[in-house]
């Protein structure tokens, strides 16, 4: 019994410390070390942005992808791309009409291993005033303790996702039509997430 | 006596052609800076169309006109003027009066082109920011001349504050210019600007050191 007792006395902690690794947890942004990026054309070139203010939370367990689900808010006013003319352009009523809609939202509705590292994430997208049913092609990086911070866990997550900008009521299509800025926009996210933040 | 009456027709021909002169030059300021939006559009410019184009044209014409009738209203305080005291005066006020409403019409019609969208106060905006901080302070001074006894100042606090911030204004009016439209990057308007406000900052200096005599006229009354 005291054999028993001595075990249990050693293991369960151990079990404890490594029960955060192997199951599900909830993750918030390192928005140090993560980004929301885009890329649309312009003529013939490709010209890049991000938003340097988003929020979130991601509940994820590669074990169990049914238990999982992703939730993204980026904020549309925080939008750069270089130059404050065209971020002022982008803001308004030609493109994003960021009075009325500040915000772009992702709202998983479910999700699914794919194999490998692959995980398809099915959700809402809603950029203005619509809504419409995605799927990010998430790409899970690991997950692990964080080697400057025991007391945390780490995770990364990849995506790549083409969207119709025009598909949003994101511009009336005039400056596509000119051949100026093109239709699809691509969103590159590479989030690395921390739990207990 | 019919020389006297030739000398004094003399001087009278020559103060015409001075003052054609002066009007001649401040017509072809104006020209030369409300031409600036057609021949150095700004990339602002190329998309916008229909009445946001408007907008823009006239928003941008209206404050470049501000700018040259305020560059004018410095340089006739200070410079040698073959117009009476009284005409000045007259114009000094007309012009300030000009500038103020000009001063109004320009955010209208620029965040008009942009559908009234108003921008975050964030550091990358500080040219339009800086274009505020303007309208309020010509508004200020425009308001305050034309209507001194509503706000019951005194002449001599109202000069002091109406020089001062005459002089925040033209200290500050050429960045907000050459930053706030990329048609001042770089040639002609750019020097342009740059010039003009020049000279404008050595007419100042020159009358506060008081080697320009300030018109009484002009500033006092």
């Amino acid at each position: 019994m005291n054999y028993m007792k001595r075990f249990l006395l050693i293991t369960l902690p151990v079990l404890l410390l490594a029960a955060p690794i192997a199951q599900g947890a909830e993750y918030d942004f390192d928005r140090a070390h993560s980004s929301f990026r885009f890329g649309v054309q312009h003529i013939y070139s490709t010209v890049f942005g991000h938003f340097d203010t988003y929020s979130g939370k991601v509940m994820f367990d590669p074990a169990k992808p049914a238990d999982s689900s992703f939730q993204f808010t980026v904020n549309v006013n925080s939008i750069q791309t270089g130059i404050a003319k065209r971020d002022k352009h982008l803001l308004s009523n030609d493109f994003f009409a960021a009075d009325q809609y500040p915000e772009i939202t992702f709202t998983s509705s479910s999700v699914k291993h794919t194999g490998g590292n692959n995980y398809a994430v099915a959700g809402t997208l809603q950029m203005k005033d619509v809504k419409k049913d995605v799927v990010l092609p998430v790409i899970y990086m690991g997950s692990k303790v964080h080697p400057m911070d025991k007391s945390k866990k780490v995770a990364g997550f990849d995506f790549k996702l083409t969207v119709d900008r025009l598909a949003y009521n994101v511009g009336n299509g005039k400056f596509h039509k000119m051949g100026l800025v093109g239709k699809d926009v691509t969103i590159f996210a590479s989030l690395e997430m921390l739990t207990g933040n | 006596m019919a020389a006297v009456r030739e000398k004094s027709n003399h001087v009278w021909d020559q103060k015409i052609y001075f003052r054609a002169i002066w009007i001649g030059v401040l017509l072809c300021l104006i020209v030369a800076a409300i031409s600036i939006p057609f021949l150095y559009p700004s990339t602002t410019l190329w998309y916008k169309t229909g009445i946001h184009r408007f907008f823009l044209l006239t928003g941008k014409i209206t404050g470049l006109l501000a700018v040259t009738l305020l560059f004018a209203q410095i340089v006739v305080i200070g410079l040698p003027m073959p117009f009476s005291r009284k005409t000045v005066t007259r114009v000094h006020r007309i012009n300030g009066t000009g500038i103020g409403l000009l001063a109004v019409l320009h955010p209208f019609l620029v965040l008009g082109s942009d559908g009234f969208h108003f921008i975050d106060l964030q550091w990358k905006y500080w040219p339009e920011v800086m274009g505020m901080l303007l309208f309020v302070m010509i508004g200020f001074n425009t308001v305050v001349s034309l209507w001194r006894p509503l706000f019951h100042i005194s002449y001599l606090v109202w000069k002091m504050i109406h020089r001062v911030v005459a002089l925040i204004v033209i200290a500050l009016i050429p960045a907000h210019v050459l930053f706030v439209s990329d048609s001042f990057t770089k040639g002609p308007p750019r020097f342009g600007v740059l010039i003009a406000f020049g000279v404008a900052f050595i007419v100042w200096a020159l009358l506060i050191a008081g080697v320009l005599p300030i018109k009484k006229g002009a500033v006092n009354s």
